[in-house]
């Protein structure tokens, strides 16, 4: 339920250093409430310290954190009311499943009854009801992920920050509690910050994300945005599987653009900016926009290099003059091109995406 | 009120206390030893380092204090592993006796060894029965560096192993496992990886046993050697008013001891941050002992013990037997010593203050205690560092050297008051029982804290907890082990605390129980016998104190460390 538009999180200009390594530059971006937004980056990008930052637990060198419209620099961790899914945990050892879990609650004087009630609701949630009186030791480490969930959960929160919370569960138990997690979102009005290093993760749930590379934010939008119309060569390699051609810009018309490439002169499309005549781009293609068949506004000779079939798709490693594409096909049994086959890579030109940087 | 503000708060309280209580009589003997009628002088270091027997006196003393760490490093490694890291029948009961050796003065248990090694004693008497020696041999005329040795591993130890057990017990098995999965023998395992894990505990043990050692002064002093640095001192302080060279010898003494804790906190410091992280393992880390490391670990285990027994047992012969000369053990035993023990009102006082003063001091100590070491390991305020620093003094600062600066100080400026000990001394022996206690409780908890990521406490005040509700719910339960296991021991060492009782307590009516001890062998005609009675007593009451410490402590643990 997105009630409004009203943003629940406002980050400006946050800025933070441990020593000599920047772990954020002047990250901005705002979520609105009930908005499931992801922060995706590779390892070391910075993505648990703003988490941090966000719950307070860090102080920023640069910058402001506004919830709700209100800035929050003056509030400490326990006022925020930002629960946080840790990525090392941090269950309290000496305290049972049902003691972690209830902790929020006896700190904000709930009574007693209520507290059991939702201890168990939550517990249930996240399918561990029954195991309140074990241990976190007792537990296997996708068990332990559950129960830090569940901590945040049972608080229900204006907003949860998530640090990587399925990266410990195997695959069904991660798409179960990926599921857990839509379901909550679509049902409350809860604000989700979700980092993630896993782009599956954000592509399948986010509303919008911001990813990030070297504690800079380089692209924020929607997963289908940002997916087919990549701002940047490292967001489009980051981001999915991506063909990237450089070339020089020989021409602009309206919104294409021709580019001079190693296999050949290609149409494309650009964003933002008009490329200026005579810079060096890189042309994207995803291999899924690769066909061997059929006609389009680029094509080249090519050679199978390999064919390998993966379940329902099928990826080709197509040589182009030296060049190597990528393409990916659906499977259909009996139709597959073997290696050695002289084909014609085709390509759309509204499928191909020229990116400066 | 911030966080900060009250961090603040803290922090000048306590600096308050130990400026007024360690800072000032500390200064006051500092202006004592490097001031004369003519101002600043460094005279009397000068003359301390040019004469060959003051050297001597100090060589001697670094070379006990090496010895002895060694000693006890050796003797602890072994039965602290074995109780971190393997389950046997009795573990607890054996577990809980390795403390024992804490439960006795050294001076007491040294009055026994003396008869047990004398030249007439035990020892002589046997080995010339069985006619392996023909006359009698004076062990501790003979060989008194072994003697004090010896001694003081059997008494210090035990300091060394709560510290491991500690430490072993906060690291996470897994670690150990996934050495032992890559190909590492449990010998490797050990010293790749528990023994660096254990890096802060384990350094933190030895810096206390050298200099404890190193600063010690009632085993030479009974043994009656007096060419050691420790007993120089105390032979200078009675002629402290005519002769500053003991004050001299006190701030080498400092000098030295600062050097060998920056050493090691250096050392400590290089090997980083060890902390145990969220991710607990499933696995048990207590692995059963097979039928002959069985055997071996109890025949361990015996031998330390009864080596380490072997004091409180020749006290326990001295307060029950009559008629002990040339023989192994006394010609006739009696129960009468034990009866008068407890009969005369000196010991009756004497018990009742001590237990009153060590209850006080260990309670101030914890409080004091965590403090400084959550100030230091946690709040990011500046001073954390220097209170540390602070707090870690008095390790250099022999007792006598605090009681003396007491008397000095507080009798002249607040004459018949409760600050004055010829008044009434019970807030000084407070104070100067706490202020030396204190920096073993602080390395335990600091040592704690180090080893609780600071994770946990984030996780609190993310779900809502104020700071001194986390303190609360989260650190204290985390580090309560190290608590308890320092409260044990600044209570235990309270209660045997000598050279301030005797300094500082100068009427019967304010008697610890180490001063009625020391008094009552002079004072009667079976003045040694009923002492040791007495000295028995202390013992048995500090034991069921252990004791029960020690079974809590094991709940604690496994309530913390693994399944309950
Ligand atoms: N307390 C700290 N002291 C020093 N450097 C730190 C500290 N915390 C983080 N860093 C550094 O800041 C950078 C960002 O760290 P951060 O933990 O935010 O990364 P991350 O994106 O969460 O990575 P991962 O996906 O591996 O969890 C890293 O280079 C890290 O080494
Ligand atoms: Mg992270």
């Amino acid at each position: 339920m997105h009630s409004n538009n009203s943003s629940m999180i406002e980050v400006r200009n946050i800025a933070k250093r441990f020593g000599s390594v920047t772990a954020l530059d002047n990250i901005r971006f705002s979520v609105s409430r009930g908005e499931l937004f992801f922060l995706l980056g590779p390892s070391g990008c910075g993505k648990t310290t703003m988490l941090r930052i966000l719950a307070g637990l860090e102080t920023q060198d640069k910058g402001s954190i506004l919830y709700n419209g209100k800035d929050v620099a003056e509030l400490p961790p326990h006022k925020r009311g930002a629960p946080m899914v840790f990525q090392n945990y941090a269950l309290w050892p000496h305290m049972s499943v049902y003691e972690n879990v209830a902790f929020g609650l006896v700190e904000s004087k709930t009574p007693k009854k209520e507290i059991v009630a939702r201890v168990n609701q939550a517990l249930e949630q996240v399918n561990l009801f029954g195991m309140g009186n074990r241990m976190p030791n007792q537990l296997s480490g996708g068990q332990q992920q559950r129960v830090v969930l569940a901590r945040a959960l049972v608080m229900n929160p204006h907003t949860v920050l998530l640090d990587e919370p399925l990266s410990n569960l195997d695959a069904k138990l991660r798409s179960e509690m990926r599921e857990e997690i839509e379901a909550l979102h679509k049902n409350t009005d809860i604000t989700f910050i979700y980092v993630t290093h896993d782009q599956i993760e954000a592509l399948s749930l986010a509303d919008r994300m911001a990813m990030m590379d070297n504690g800079k934010i380089c692209a924020i939008g929607t997963p289908s945005a940002l997916y087919h119309r990549p701002p940047s060569l490292f967001c489009a390699t980051f981001l999915g599987e991506a063909n990237a051609l450089q070339g020089t810009v020989l021409n602009v018309v309206g919104n294409m653009v021709i580019t001079d490439t190693a296999i050949g002169k290609i149409k494309a499309v650009y964003q933002g900016n008009t490329p200026t005549i005579g810079t060096s781009v890189n042309c994207i293609i995803r291999p899924e926009n690769i066909r061997i068949d059929g006609a389009g506004d680029n094509s080249a000779q090519a050679i199978i290099l390999s064919s390998r079939m993966t379940g329902a798709t099928t990826t080709l490693l197509l040589d182009v003059n030296g060049t190597i594409l990528r393409a990916v096909m659906l499977n259909e049994y009996g139709s597959n091109p073997a290696a050695g086959t002289m084909v014609t890579a085709v390509f759309k030109a509204t499928d191909t995406i020229v990116v400066t940087s | 009120m911030s966080a900060r503000f009250r961090s603040w708060m803290l922090f000048s309280v306590i600096a308050l206390f130990l400026g007024a209580f360690l800072l000032w009589p500390l200064a006051h003997v500092f202006r004592k030893a490097l001031f004369d009628s003519n101002g600043f002088t460094v005279f009397y270091f000068k003359a301390l380092v040019t004469d060959p027997l003051q050297i001597r006196a100090i060589g001697t003393s670094l070379f006990i204090a090496v010895m002895v760490t060694i000693g006890c490093v050796i003797v602890a490694l072994p039965p602290a592993w074995l109780v971190a890291r393997r389950t046997f029948p009795g573990k607890n009961m054996i577990s809980a006796l390795m403390l024992v050796p804490l439960i006795l003065p050294p001076f007491v248990g040294a009055v026994g060894m003396k008869i047990l090694f004398a030249r007439s004693g035990s020892l002589s008497t046997l080995l010339m029965h069985m006619g392996i020696v023909s006359g009698p041999i004076d062990w501790l005329g003979q060989f008194p560096l072994v003697g004090i040795v010896v001694m003081e591993v059997m008494h210090l130890f035990p300091i060394l192993y709560l510290n491991l057990v500690a430490a072993l017990a906060n690291i996470d098995p897994s670690l150990e496992e996934a050495a032992g999965n890559l190909g590492a023998s449990p010998w490797r395992v050990f010293k790749r990886i528990s023994l660096p894990l254990a890096g802060p505990g384990l350094f933190g043990g030895i810096v206390l046993v050298f200099i404890w050692s190193f600063t010690e002064l009632g085993t030479p002093l009974v043994f009656g050697y007096r060419r050691v640095l420790p007993v120089m001192i105390y032979d200078s302080v009675s002629e402290v008013g005519t002769n500053p060279m003991g004050y001299a010898q006190v701030t080498l003494v400092l000098i030295i001891s600062a050097l060998g804790f920056w050493v090691s906190k250096y050392i400590s410091g290089n090997r980083g941050n060890v902390a145990t992280l969220g991710r607990l393992s499933v696995s048990t880390k207590e692995k059963a002992l097979s039928l002959p490391g069985m055997l071996a670990t109890y025949t361990l285990f015996g031998i330390v013990l009864f080596v380490a027994t072997l004091p409180h047992i020749s006290v326990i012969l001295v307060s029950c037997g009559k008629r002990w000369f040339l023989t192994v053990l006394p010609e006739e035993f009696t129960l009468a010593f034990f009866g008068r023990a407890l009969s005369m009102e000196l010991t009756q006082t004497a018990l009742f203050n001590s237990l009153f003063l060590s209850i006080c001091a260990a309670t101030l100590d914890v409080f004091m205690g965590f403090s400084i070491a959550w100030l230091c390991v946690r709040s990011r305020i500046r001073g954390g560092d220097l209170l540390d620093t602070l707090a870690m003094l008095p390790l250099a600062v022999p007792g006598i050297v605090i009681a003396f600066g007491y008397l000095g100080c507080f009798s002249g400026h607040f004459p018949n008051t409760y600050l004055d000990p010829r008044f009434n001394p019970m807030l000084l022996l407070i104070a100067s029982y706490s202020i030396r206690r204190l920096p073993y409780i602080v390395r335990a908890i600091h040592a704690g804290l180090q080893q609780v990521s600071s994770a946990y406490e984030d996780a609190a005040a993310n779900l809502g907890a104020t700071p001194l509700r986390i303190i609360r719910r989260i650190t204290l339960p985390l580090v309560a082990a190290n608590l308890l296991a320092g409260a044990i021991l600044c209570f235990a060492f309270s209660m045997l605390e000598v050279a301030d009782s005797i300094i500082l307590a100068q009427t019967e009516r304010f008697y610890p129980i180490t001063k009625a001890i020391y008094a009552l062998m002079d004072i009667l005609e079976n003045g040694v016998n009923v002492a040791a009675a007495l000295g028995v007593w202390a013992m048995a009451l500090l034991g069921a104190a252990m004791l029960w410490a020690s079974c809590l402590l094991g709940k604690k643990m496994g309530q913390m460390f693994h399944a309950s």
